[in-house]
């Protein structure tokens, strides 16, 4: 996974947030949405429904107990223990059944739980890897795309299409993108 | 072109319109669940503010209350004369003479329990010790 950017001023963003500020809670869901979803992903082994039930419920967990952090890596170590939580207790609403599966599931994943920088890497990981399955040309459009942040009419230029078909090769390169990710994620 | 943009690049591949809806309820949902929190807060420091003078309100009523006072009583002491009256012992000649036993008799009257004489003698008294008395 890329680096993050560092929020400024971690300490006063979860005071305030402890304190039942709005306007911080706005700036910690700007930051972290996305990292959130990202190492849910990851925890639901690509289960886009469950990842994101259990990013729901970690926002609601945050808002009614956030606390103050001396430091980013203390609070994203807590956020992830959060979200972990709120992953689990969604799998267990689901069905007895199912939540008997769940939990030896995340029983047999802590077990054998990766550690926390790796677990943060994974999707990358996942990402480069399924990148490097597609043909080159394929493989250079998305990296132009979302690697170099190339426009949809730069690429044009550079691969000598039309705008229209740039954007097309692009939709359907991205879906299966994500869903070779998924799958991945699904099976590790 | 762009600054490359690390970051953005999960999340463009797995951005589409549900994770949208997602960003802006969860955003709200947030937003109210910190909203109650803060309300919340505010009437758990209320409360623990309006604690000590409640108290304080409470001792002062409850001192200025007349609490009833016990009526006194009327202790009368009044001396207690004991009457002693004595009578002489009457005997009759139907009534057979009173035996009398010695001292081992007496004790032997006893021989189950525990018994002694104590005091001088023509003085003496007949101590007996009871059985204890058997639980059911």
């Amino acid at each position: 996974m890329p680096t993050k950017a560092v929020p400024v001023g971690i300490v006063e963003l979860t005071r305030q947030l402890a304190a039942g500020d709005e306007a911080a809670f706005r700036e910690f869901h700007a930051q972290y949405f996305d990292r959130l979803y990202q190492f849910l992903l990851v925890v639901a082994r690509g289960q886009e429904h469950e990842a994101r039930e259990a990013l729901q419920e970690t926002l609601l967990r945050v808002a009614r107990h956030a606390r103050p952090f001396a430091d980013e890596a203390a609070f994203w170590n807590w956020l992830r223990a959060v979200a972990r939580n709120a992953a689990r207790d969604a799998g267990r609403k689901r069905s007895r059944y199912a939540a008997v599966l769940q939990n030896f599931a995340f029983f047999k994943r802590a077990e054998a739980a990766p550690a926390p920088a790796a677990e943060d890497l994974r999707l990358t990981t996942v990402i480069e890897e399924c990148l490097a399955e597609f043909d080159a040309g394929d493989r250079a459009l998305l990296q132009g795309k979302y690697l170099a942040g190339a426009t949809v009419n730069e690429l044009s230029i550079q691969f000598e299409l039309t705008a229209k078909a740039v954007e097309s090769r692009l939709l359907r390169l991205r879906k299966e993108l994500r869903e070779r990710v998924l799958k991945k994620l699904n099976q590790s | 072109m762009k600054r490359p943009n690390q970051e953005e690049y999960p999340r463009e591949i797995f951005d589409d319109e549900e994770l949208q809806s997602l960003r802006e309820n969860s955003l709200a949902g947030g937003l109210a669940a910190m909203h109650r929190r803060k309300r919340g807060r505010v009437i758990r420091r209320g409360a623990l503010a309006a604690v000590p003078a409640l108290v304080t309100g409470v001792v002062l009523i409850w001192s200025q209350l007349e609490r009833p006072v016990p009526a006194p009583m009327a202790v009368s002491v009044a001396p207690v004369h004991a009457v002693v009256k004595f009578y002489p012992a009457v005997t009759t000649g139907d009534v057979p003479p009173v035996p009398s036993i010695s001292d081992d008799e007496l004790l032997a009257l006893f021989a189950d329990q525990g018994a002694g004489l104590l005091g001088e003698p023509g003085h003496q008294q007949l101590v007996v010790f009871s059985r204890p008395v058997a639980h059911q």
